[in-house]
Formats: C-alpha cells, structure tokens, sequence
C-alpha cells in the first residue's frame, strides 16, 4: 500500500475551463494526485489530454478561464512556466521539439540544476541516460532530439524527467509511435522512478498497452473535455474495451457521469 | 624609408597612386580615411608583456593573447603603429618558424617581393592601396620547408589612439609541408574613440601546408574596421580560416578570398559574428576553385540583436572540374528592430562543379523557449543557451586547448550580451 495520508494533495485541479484559439477546450476538469501515487488520463485524440498538460505549465496560448490550479495546496495558475518548474513539475512531452545546437548534455544539466546548486557530475548524467536505455557517451553529445526515432525522443524526455527529480511527474504520450521494446522500458521506468521518488505520477495515453507496466492506482477517462469516469483500471479498462471510449462516454451520459 | 630596398619604395608610390584614386569597396559604407591621422608609432618595445596596464591585458586577453605565453609559440604584438612586443619561444619552437616584424622583414628578406599584395592585390580597393602606402608594422610569419609547429603564434593588434588610422600588413607564409596555428586578436583600449582599423593579411600556404588563421575582433562601438585578406592555396594545402566577431562595431566590411591554386588544395571558413548594438557589419567569404578536385566550404552565424544590421555574404567560384564547395549563413535575429540580410552566391564556368548553399534567416521558436523554460531555464537562459547552440563553438582543426580558450571566451561574450 501506498502512502495515502498526506492531506494535501500534489496536485488539485479544480473546474479548470481552457481556452486555445479561442476555442474552449478544457471544459471543468476536476483531478487530484497524491504523493507516491500513480494515475493514468485516458483518452481520444482531441479530448483535450496535451491541453491539460500546457494549461498545468502554463503555456502562454493555453488560458485558464474558469477554475483552479492547486501545486501542494497553492494555487499556481499566476505562476511562469519556469517558476511552476521550479517548484517541482517534470513534464515529458509528446511531441519535444528539435533544439540543433543544443546538447542533450545541457538539457540534462539544467534539468539537475533544478536540485544542484553546483555543477552535476557527469556519473549521474551518465547514470540517467543509461537508466533511460540511451547510451550516454553517444547520446549525451547529439543536439537534442535532432535525428532521433520516436523511441529515442522518448527515452530521452524520460531521461530529463528522471533528472529534474520532480515532486509531480507528468508523462504526455510517453507510448506512441514507441516499439514493444521502448514501451516496456519506459512503462516499468516510470513506475520504478514514481517509487523511488515518492513522486505523484500522471501518465497520459491514448492506448491501454502501456498500462500493465504503470500499474496504476487509478484510471480517469478524459473525453470532449471533462474526466467522464475515475476508478480503479481493470473496471475502467474492460468497460473501455467493450464500448470505445464514444460507447462508454454515451454509456456515462445515460448514467450521468460519475464512477464507473 | 631608410635602408627599404627599391622595389619597396617603389611599390609604396604605386600604392599612393591607387589610393589616391579612390575605389571605393564593393561593400560596407564608404570611409574618408583622410580624415585620421596615420598611428605610425606606438609606446616602444616592451621587455615584458606585463608591462601593460592591467585592463590592456584583460582587453587583449579577451581576444585570446595569453600574456603568460604557455602554450604559445611566439607572440606579435603591435600596439596602435608599432611592435610593442616580440618574442618566438625558443623552448617550444622548431627552428624554421620566424616571426618579425613586416618591417624588418622587408629590409631583410628580397624574396618577399614576390608575395608584396599578391594574395590581395593593391587595385583591389582603396583600403587595400591604403595599406600599401601607409602601412606601418605587421606581423610576418614564415614557417620553413616541412616544419611543423606545434604551438599557435599569437599576433594581437590593439588599438588605443582617438581619431587615428591603424594600419597594420601582415603576410604569412608556409612553405611546403609545414604547418601552423596562428591566432590574432584585434582590440581597442577604453581610451580609443573614434577609430579606424585598415589592415591586409596575405596567406600563402605551400604544397601540402597546413595552416588555421583564427581572428577574433572586439572593437569600440564608433570603430570603423576593414581589414582586408587573401589567400592562396597550392596542391594539397588546406587552410581554415576562423573568424569571430564580439563587440559592437560602428562598421566593418570584410571578405577574405581564397584562391585554391593546386589540385586537391581545400579550405574552411567558420565565421561567428555577434552583430550587438548599432553596428553595420558586412562579413563575407569567397573560395576561387582554380585546380581540379580542390573543396571549399563557408560557413557563416550570426547573432543579431538590437539595431544592428548585418550583411553575410558568400561566393563559391568553379573554374576547374571535379570542385565541390558548400556555403552556409544562418542569422538569428533577437530583436525586432535588428536587421538580416544574406547574399550566398554561386558561380561555375565548367560542367562537372558542385556548388551547394544553405541561407536562413529566423528567429527562436517560442516552442524550443517554453520547452526549455519546463526544463527550468528563465526565458533569457534559454534565449543564451539555443544562442550559443546555434554559434555552435566548437571550432574544428584547432588544438583541443585553444579551441576551449576560444569556446570560453564566445560563450562569456554572448552571456554578457544577452
């Protein structure tokens, strides 16, 4: 069992409404994630799951119009990307972008200088990519993400998370366009790394494959913008299975949404 | 002009004549050189290079001088018009590498005629017949038949006069087999203002010679600069040429050309330039292909902020078969009221050349920004860290430890400017 006494959650996400191009669409998502726990946000395309992640780092054309974010009990929808960083959220990101130039090697850096004060030893950086299953004499020298395959973006913004050391952990997509062998690396890492840490975890996926690695404490599905269903993942999961995610969300609109 | 052979004084009046003439360059804003006084002195030769004030040392150390002179060769100094400082480190030199003052050079060595603006001819504009008419010091280098220095020679040029012309020549020359490493810093002391640097560089690299030129310029922003500069490039030579610029500048206008002379003969030029401030500046690079399977490649970054507006240029000229050459210009702007422009240009005159350019000019993504910023970077941590990504530092053909002097000292410079 895990630690499920501390009161105030790592994240609270209270009625957040946003809006991009405006457009709204984050439309009252409720969601709370404690410390040493595991959840995973399923959901189609366009349901709003890389939204959610922009609105919580506070990317500029992600406005929150309605609701509240809530790190460890502060509301921090005031706060600047870095600042929300700062304060403890690593976020691995669907789609990184290509920085040429930039190395691995300074990303890694600034990512340790998050906890460091001094300069981080190059054993810990190795130790990261390593662990993230990139070999760091390699990689630690490539512009970031410049030429990677979809396998290696992704082992490489597990690596940075595993190298900031957040208190919540965000995990965008980490399993698409992934194969078998990345899937299972990255889905026991992150489960490995969120008890290591004690960190709370978010996973975001699209697909159940990744799951059985995760092993989650709770599933929430996240459909035209609102979590339509939370619970434990083998309920969820087989009502998903049976239905789609548009036969299940038909099914929670007859039933008026709530637990599965 | 005492104890100057003839032909000397001779090529010094031809030079007047064409100066007088008054070809203006191709590019960069016209100069009335008229209006400066000539520097044709300087405080004398120094015993010791400490002898210079402490901020003159930190000025020319931030162009990379190491006044400790580990690691070094031989240095050149050349203070406004004259060598303040010379000295070839006999414990680490080979015999065969000579270094003196142009001067002396000339009175001492009759064969040099044969190279006196061949690399840059005197017609080419006023600035270089300026130099042939003015000039007043410069550093020779010559590097015997098959020797190879292992250490790089330092020549740095400071500046320190107001309203007055620096006109320094310098010439190297590597006979076949040799090789070197020089780097030249050019700097301006707080007390210079108004100031101009004209200056021509000739480089003649023999049969199978290797040499890296590596220039690395911090002037005052009301400095007008045009150093001129050519090369010439036997068979299987390979010259690389390194350029950095890192301070604001009123203007500058240079464009070294390479003429690559003898077959398989290749050349590199890396140009980082800082464009900060209010500074003009107009950087270009040429390679002439002259002998079948020679390589050429340019390339050119720059930062730009601020008002500055920069000119990058590149030209690639295939006159022989089997050539290949690539040039790139990347430009990063990082203020709106900065201004870009590049001008890659191609030319072959036979069938079988490959001529290749890249040029682009843009801006930091806010998506590579808000990526690094959830890395936890401020925003201007980020805009330094893609800035100094896209100099991209990493000089190659240098030794290991001058290429980390020279990282250090463009990474300091962009911190302190962004």
């Amino acid at each position: 069992m895990r630690d499920v006494r501390a009161t105030v959650p790592t994240l609270a996400v209270e009625n957040l409404h946003v809006v991009v191009a405006g457009r709204e669409v984050l439309k009252g998502v409720w969601l709370e994630v404690r410390r040493g726990e595991l959840h995973v946000l399923m959901g189609p395309n366009a349901s709003g799951k890389t939204t959610f992640v922009m609105a919580l780092l506070g990317h500029p054309a992600y406005r929150i119009v309605k609701g509240r974010l809530l790190f460890e009990g502060r509301d921090i929808s005031g706060l600047s990307t870095t600042e929300r960083v700062r304060l403890g959220i690593g976020v691995a990101f669907q789609n990184p972008p290509v920085i040429r130039g930039v190395k691995l090697r300074d990303i890694i850096r600034a990512c340790m200088g998050l906890w460091s004060r001094a300069d981080p030893p190059e054993e810990l950086m190795i130790d990261v990519l390593r662990r993230a299953g990139l070999e760091p004499r390699r990689y630690l020298t490539r512009d970031l993400n410049l030429g990677f395959s979809g396998g290696e973006k992704k082992r490489a913004e597990l690596a940075q998370v595993m190298a900031m050391r957040p208190k919540l952990m965000i995990f965008d997509e980490p399993d698409s366009g992934v194969d078998l062998d990345s899937l299972k690396l990255i889905g026991e890492n992150i489960r490995a790394l969120s008890e290591e840490l004690g960190s709370a975890t978010l996973v975001i996926t699209h697909y159940r494959h990744i799951i059985p690695y995760l092993k989650p404490d709770e599933v929430h599905v996240l459909y035209g913008g609102r979590i339509i269903a939370s619970g434990p993942p083998n309920e969820i999961l087989d009502a998903l299975e049976a239905l789609g995610y548009r036969g299940f969300a038909l099914k929670m609109g007859l039933t008026g949404g709530g637990r599965a | 002009m005492k104890g100057f052979p003839d032909w000397y004084r001779r090529r010094r009046e031809k030079a007047l004549e064409l100066y007088e003439a008054g070809k203006p360059a191709r590019y960069g804003p016209d100069l009335d050189l008229s209006s400066y006084e000539v520097c044709d002195r300087g405080p004398g030769l120094l015993k010791d290079l400490r002898q210079l004030s402490e901020e003159e040392l930190r000025a020319l150390r931030n162009v990379g001088l190491r006044d400790d002179e580990l690691s070094r060769s031989g240095t050149y100094l050349q203070y406004d018009g004259s060598v303040a400082y010379l000295r070839l480190m006999e414990e680490v030199a080979p015999e065969g590498l000579v270094i003196h003052d142009l001067m002396t050079a000339v009175r001492k060595y009759p064969w040099l005629r044969r190279y006196w603006f061949r690399a840059c001819p005197l017609s080419l504009d006023k600035y270089t017949a300026f130099v042939g008419a003015y000039e007043t010091a410069g550093a020779f280098v010559w590097c015997r038949e098959g020797v190879r220095v292992e250490y790089p020679v330092q020549a740095c040029l400071f500046l320190g006069s107001k309203r007055a012309v620096q006109v320094p020549h310098n010439i190297i020359v590597l006979e076949p087999g040799s090789s070197l490493h020089v780097i030249t810093g050019c700097v301006t002391s707080r007390a210079c203002s108004r100031a101009a640097h004209v200056a021509c560089t000739e480089i003649y690299v023999g049969e199978g010679a290797e040499l890296t030129w590596t220039m690395i310029h911090s002037w005052r922003p009301d400095t007008h600069v045009r150093p001129r500069m050519g090369a010439i490039v036997e068979e299987g030579g390979k010259l690389m040429v390194n350029y950095v610029l890192l301070s604001p500048v009123r203007s500058i206008q240079l464009y070294p050309t390479v003429i690559l002379l003898g077959r398989g003969a290749r050349v590199g030029f890396r140009n980082l330039v800082l464009a900060l401030g209010k500074s003009v500046v107009d950087v270009g690079s040429a390679v002439v292909f002259n002998a079948e399977g020679t390589r050429g490649e340019i390339m050119s970054r720059a930062l730009v902020k601020d008002q500055a507006d920069i000119r990058l240029r590149g030209k690639l000229w295939g006159r022989k078969p089997g050539v290949k050459g690539h040039l790139e210009c990347r430009a990063l702007v990082l203020s709106d009221g900065a201004k870009a422009h590049a001008y890659p240009n191609l030319r072959s005159d036979v069938e079988d050349a490959e001529l290749t350019h890249e040029a682009a000019i843009g801006r930091i993504a806010e998506e590579e920004l808000f990526y690094l910023m959830s890395r936890g970077l401020d925003r201007d941590e980020a805009v330094a860290l893609v800035s100094k990504g896209f100099l991209d530092t990493d000089i190659p053909g240098l030794p290991p430890e001058l290429s980390i002097e020279i990282k250090k000292i463009v990474e300091a410079t962009i911190e302190h400017a962004l």
